[in-house]
């Protein structure tokens, strides 16, 4: 899915999610169904890392950005990834 | 030094390996009920059995638009024991409070206040059929049965009643 990158995205009012066991589990509520049997979705740490940025306050450039001070890999790949994640986030209606 | 950075990646279900049950499972169910959603799961263990088995799928509904929690429902409610998630049936309303008991198990969960009871199994799946469960005369009477210890009810009676509490 297209990822604008200044866009300031945010979880869907149509799913929760909580920390559980230090995993990140996200359930959609679709047409008002939560189904946890295997329509779960998790993120890995550093997953994790992206979505707790991903308030509705900072966009995309943004939270690349500030991650992008965290680690030393480059800032092209950080954002190449972030980028990812958000379209498969888009892409499954978990962010908005 | 600063880390390296790992690819990011989204895993759809439990791949990771972990397990999800317990209160963290509680607390997923809570929030989705809290925003006024219903919640589908897969039940486990036998302590309801036979009106649900062990692998059936459960839709929890929210107490909302005036439906108030009735004696003989299927509610679900947080353990104050353990913080796991209870599935099990009212037998006694009385006021602001409640008893909770599972209709195979001899000792009720005991009492708990009405406004801590987060929803009622609406309706179950087996065998890829749809159960709704309604409030009535079904439901009251397990309740009554399940409070006087009669439930687990013994086979001869439960099969003619079958048809009364639509579970087979």
């Amino acid at each position: 899915m297209k990822v604008n990158v200044d866009v300031a995205y945010r979880p869907s009012e149509n799913i929760v999610a909580r920390k559980i066991h230090g995993n990140l589990i996200i359930v959609p509520l679709t047409a008002g169904v939560g189904e946890v049997d295997d329509d779960l979705y998790t993120l890995n740490e550093t997953g994790e890392e992206i979505w707790d940025l991903l308030d509705g306050r900072l966009t995309v450039k943004e939270v690349a950005g500030q991650l992008a001070g965290r680690y030393e890999s480059s800032p092209e790949e950080i954002e190449g990834d972030v980028n990812e994640l958000v379209g498969e986030l888009l892409r499954r209606g978990i962010l908005v | 030094m600063k880390p390296s950075w790992r690819k990011a990646v989204v895993e759809r279900g439990s791949g990771n390996g972990f397990v999800l049950s317990g209160a963290g499972f509680c607390e997923l169910l809570t929030a989705a009920l809290e925003k006024g959603k219903t919640f589908r799961f897969k039940a486990g263990g036998v302590s309801m059995s036979p009106f649900i088995k062990d692998g059936d799928f459960l839709t929890v509904a929210p107490f909302t638009g005036g439906r108030r929690p009735r004696l003989g429902d299927i509610t679900a409610v947080k353990s104050r024991v353990t913080g796991n998630l209870l599935v099990h049936r009212i037998v006694r309303l009385d006021g602001n409070t409640c008893r909770i008991k599972a209709d195979n198990m001899p000792v009720p969960d005991g009492l708990f206040p009405i406004d801590s009871l987060l929803g009622f199994v609406s309706h179950l799946e087996r065998d890829q059929r749809r159960i709704h469960i309604h409030p009535g005369v079904g439901n009251t009477l397990v309740a009554l049965f399940s409070r006087i210890g009669l439930i687990p009810i013994p086979l001869s009676i439960m099969k003619p009643l079958r048809f009364v509490l639509k579970f087979r």
